[in-house]
């Protein structure tokens, strides 16, 4: 079964491309339409470069009514579409369809309003994450989830993703500092959310759209809180005799009532690639290392950092380091940043996981990866934001060789499971696009699958927006819709009654 | 109407009575201890299904910040727990059932369903902010669940946000997850005296925009104060402002010595210690201002941008015959109205609201009164018939505590 049956389509795809074209020139300007299949080729995959796909058509419109339009014109003439941010997505959530267009929000670059009496921001969904922050660092405040593609991803992507960050264990996610949207629905409506306010009336739909990767709308504008910044913040590196004591040193920090700013472990061979790539001062010697960071008043974070020094030792710490200053702070963090591109540097390609565990679980599954690598023969460094349990796998092979590329997707695929088994999930950050949609059912059963397909028919019932991502297979709406009775075996006798 | 209780120990029973009710076609009203049957439109249903006995604590992991406990669990257990812990829910839950007049303490379902929160609402988020996970029972009689038992997880669609605040109207919960944080050691509050709305307004706003991490920010006017009629405290016949401070020792006698400097000149203030401090701020978390329906019959809760706080005041002052407070560093504002025929001052204040692109939320009002203005002030049409499709997408039949919400 392919895709058009799934999704009662007509067969139009590339068919209609040539009546689509017409239209779209019609209503926007020359330059927000690509055509052009050397140019299209700039969409063909997003930071999970293993997939790629060009286009049918790119459209990069540049007002919210532009984005209704086309939306408008697509479910008229039954196109696909596929939102896209800066393509950073690390699960393919940007991979674009043959017979759909990508919808770039590159030009949505505007950041709308800074109102520090109501501490929030208002900006067009391509603005990235950094900007947000720089727009409000001169008066103190700044803008909490710092994915590590701050510099890059945009806000509106974030707010497909829910993204995460370093940050996040203390300051949310995403949707923990989102107040408002404005989005566009397939059908062409344009909704606003929230607002500069806390709590909307009604159902939770700034919940349900934060996270629902680009099947649900298009985003095209943001309200998100601003906080001010902390005091001081200090860096504290700790390095470990084995991952059992790094581990329980920080289910220690965390049991003793503090909730770091940041808390990150690393194993022995990413330590050793992120300080030779980055010279941060990690140590070397030690099987692993546990990085934090301490932040407020400058009163509680003396207090925390000697009360954590004291934990650490309590768990056989062969290694106690603080930063002295807010370069060293700064360069310790950039060790850990490194980590991707100084994998990068010893192995033609690697392939970044992204599952969450229980954090009881953590030597088991290390060990558990550590005999996976030996069976695969693919080497795997470990980097892992260890107060949320949120593991970050690195497997290393080359991508050129076809087997070795297979064996990193299944070898990927049986950490994931590993996760889901021991009381964790697929995904912790970085969504399942097109990635993980076929391990969706490890996790989640039939029932619980049709209940989250039913969201994506209330905002999309022709299933155009982004299909082929999250979901293993779409079920039609019609079908989703019915209602199955099962009369008869009532009793349930052993009920209480009062 | 044959009005028949269930109240299932088991969430196979919840299921097979659910899809009893939908072959049946029997509507339900879903409860847990009843505590705020008050909110939202009354429920017309066939049957009462009270979740009050699938209860208890499932898993604790303090470590790891999660804790997963079944609907009918009682808050008070919860609370007992996480402190023999040092740890609380943080975004406050408040009790409601004194605004609604019942003698039970609410389960852990109620505090989900409600999205409840209190005065650490602009720091630490609502209930949404913290739920994980979810199983639940939907309109069609299927089990499903979502999310997950760890605190940071984008696997899917964040149904369980969607839940969290439906008032038991989309789906039967059988049990939650859900994260919860260090209690922090030492929580004491500044309480000044006697300053102007302009004045506690300007100091709130002061206080939010420093890096004093304030993790109360409250303005209850002379009027709010005296309408407690509870109080341990030898409280002044004057507005209070109260700031809250917390965490380790040191870091809160800091931050209590730096509020000093944005004080108004001459204004009295003293500081409250734990208990005390705890007290007031449960006068402000659960609405203690408003508790008599007899002097304030119609509860309206106001969620805005904090900067349009002022001009809401004054509109409100301007009406005449309510009694008001401010909480959430300025975000909220409790707005009581004095009369049984104060349909007329309740729906000019709702324009005001919408004028002033926030939200508002009917906690309390006679029926005539909830019938003409809704329980949700939504922004617009189109946001409304979403949560209609959302309502129908879970349980379509409309067998779930149908009418609540005022949604068709």
């Amino acid at each position: 079964m392919n895709d058009k049956t799934l999704f009662g389509l007509k067969e139009m795809g590339p068919a209609c491309r040539p009546a689509l074209l017409r239209q779209l020139r019609e209503m926007l300007p020359d330059e927000c339409v690509i055509a052009d299949e050397a140019a299209l080729r700039a969409y063909e995959t997003d930071a999970l470069t293993a997939y790629r796909q060009p286009p049918m058509l790119a459209v990069l419109p540049e007002t919210t009514a532009q984005v209704a339009a086309v939306l408008k014109l697509c479910r008229e003439l039954d196109v696909k579409v596929v939102p896209r941010g800066a393509g950073t997505s690390l699960s393919g959530g940007a991979l674009p369809l043959a017979d759909g267009i990508v919808l770039g929000l590159g030009k949505f670059n505007k950041i709308l309003e800074v109102d520090f009496d109501n501490r929030c921001v208002v900006a067009q969904s391509g603005v990235t994450n950094l900007a947000l922050t720089e727009a409000v660092q001169p008066r103190g405040y700044y803008y909490a989830p710092d994915p590590s593609s701050q510099i890059v991803c945009t806000i509106g992507g974030n707010v497909s993703e829910n993204s995460g960050g370093v940050h996040c264990l203390k300051y949310g996610l995403t949707t923990n500092n989102l107040l408002g949207l404005e989005m566009v629905t397939m059908d062409g409506e344009i909704l606003r959310l929230g607002g500069k306010y806390l709590d909307p009336a009604g159902y939770d739909l700034l919940g349900i759209v934060t996270g629902s990767e680009g099947l649900l709308g298009v985003i095209t504008e943001v309200t998100v809180r601003i906080i001010r910044a902390p005091q001081t913040a200090k860096a504290m590196l700790l390095g470990f005799p084995d991952n059992e004591r790094a581990g329980q040193c920080v289910a220690n920090i965390i049991s003793a009532g503090i909730i770091p700013a940041g808390i990150e472990m690393m194993d022995e061979f990413a330590i050793k690639a992120a300080e030779d790539f980055a010279h941060a001062g990690y140590p070397t010697d030690c099987p692993a290392l546990v990085l934090t960071e301490l932040d407020g008043p400058e009163g509680e974070v003396s207090e925390l950092i000697e009360q954590v020094r004291t934990i650490a030792a309590g768990c056989q710490a062969s290694f106690i380091k603080v930063s002295a200053s807010e370069q060293e702070r700064e360069r310790i963090w950039a060790g850990r940043k490194a980590a991707f591109p100084a994998l990068g540097d010893i192995s033609p390609d690697y392939y970044c996981m992204d599952g969450t565990i229980p954090r009881r679980e953590l030597a088991h599954v290390l060990t558990r990866i550590r005999e996976l690598s030996n069976h695969y023969g693919l080497r795997v460094a470990n980097v892992f934001h260890a107060g949320d349990g949120n593991l970050h796998p690195l497997i290393l092979f080359d991508a050129n060789d076809k087997e070795q590329l297979e064996k990193a997707e299944e070898f990927g695929a049986d950490i994931l499971r590993l996760c889901v088994a021991v009381g964790g999930v697929l995904s912790g950050e970085h969504g399942i696009g097109i990635e993980k949609k076929d391990l969706m059912p490890v996790m989640f059963n039939e029932a619980d699958l049709q209940q989250q397909q039913r969201i994506k028919c209330v905002f999309d019932p022709a299933g155009l927006l982004n299909p082929g991502k999250v979901f293993p297979v779409l079920h039609r709406c019609a079908e989703l819709g019915k209602l199955h009775v099962h009369k008869g075996n009532i009793p349930f006798p052993e009920i209480p009654r009062f | 109407m044959n009005n028949e209780h269930f109240s299932p120990e088991l969430e196979q029973q919840a299921l097979e009575l659910v899809q009893w009710s939908v072959a049946e076609g029997k509507t339900l009203a879903i409860r847990g201890t009843n505590t705020k049957q008050g909110f939202g439109l009354p429920i017309k249903a066939d049957c009462v299904l009270t979740m009050w006995r699938l209860a208890g604590i499932c898993e604790y992991h303090p470590e790891e910040l999660v804790m997963v406990a079944l609907p009918g669990t009682p808050l008070a257990e919860i609370r007992q727990e996480l402190t023999r812990h040092n740890q609380h829910l943080a975004f406050e839950p408040p009790s409601l059932n004194r605004l609604y007049r019942s003698d039970e303490e609410g389960t852990l379902g109620g505090v989900f369903m409600g999205n409840l929160a209190g005065p650490r609402r602009f720091k630490a988020g609502s209930a949404r902010d913290h739920i994980l996970g979810v199983r639940a029972i939907n309109g069609r009689g299927e089990l499903w669940k979502s999310g997950g038992k760890v605190i940071k997880n984008v696997s899917g669609y964040d149904m369980s946000k969607l839940l969290t605040g439906s008032w038991g109207t989309l789906s039967v919960v059988t049990e939650l997850s859900f994260k919860v944080l260090p209690a922090p050691p030492v929580s004491r509050s500044l309480a000044v005296w006697g300053l102007s709305p302009r004045l506690g307004l300007a100091l709130l706003a002061q206080v939010a925009s420093t890096p004093c991490e304030a993790s109360g920010l409250a303005y209850l006017p002379a009027a709010a104060l005296a309408a407690i009629a509870q109080n341990d405290m030898s409280l002044k016949d004057e507005a209070l402002t109260l700031i809250r401070m917390e965490g380790t020792e040191v870091s809160v006698a800091e931050r209590v010595q730096a509020i000093h400097q944005w004080l108004p000149p001459a204004c009295q203030h003293n500081l409250l210690e734990q208990a005390e401090s705890a007290l007031a701020w449960s006068w402000v978390c659960d609405a203690a201002p408003l508790f008599d329906e007899q002097r304030t019959p119609i509860i309206l809760k106001i969620s805005m941008p904090p900067a349009d706080a002022w001009n809401l005041i004054r509109f409100i002052d301007e009406l005449r015959g309510c009694l008001w407070y401010l909480d959430a560093a300025g975000g909220w504002l409790w707005v009581g109205i004095c009369q049984v025929s104060g349909a007329d001052k309740l729906h000019a204040l709702i324009r005001e609201v919408r004028a002033a692109a926030g939200s508002a939320t009917l906690y309390r009002a006679p029926l005539p009164v909830k019938q003409s203005a809704g329980i949700y002030c939504f922004a617009d049409e189109s946001v409304k018939r979403l949560n209609e499709k959302i309502k129908h997408s879970f349980d379509p039949s409309n067998l779930f505590n149908p009418g609540r919400l005022g949604l068709n």
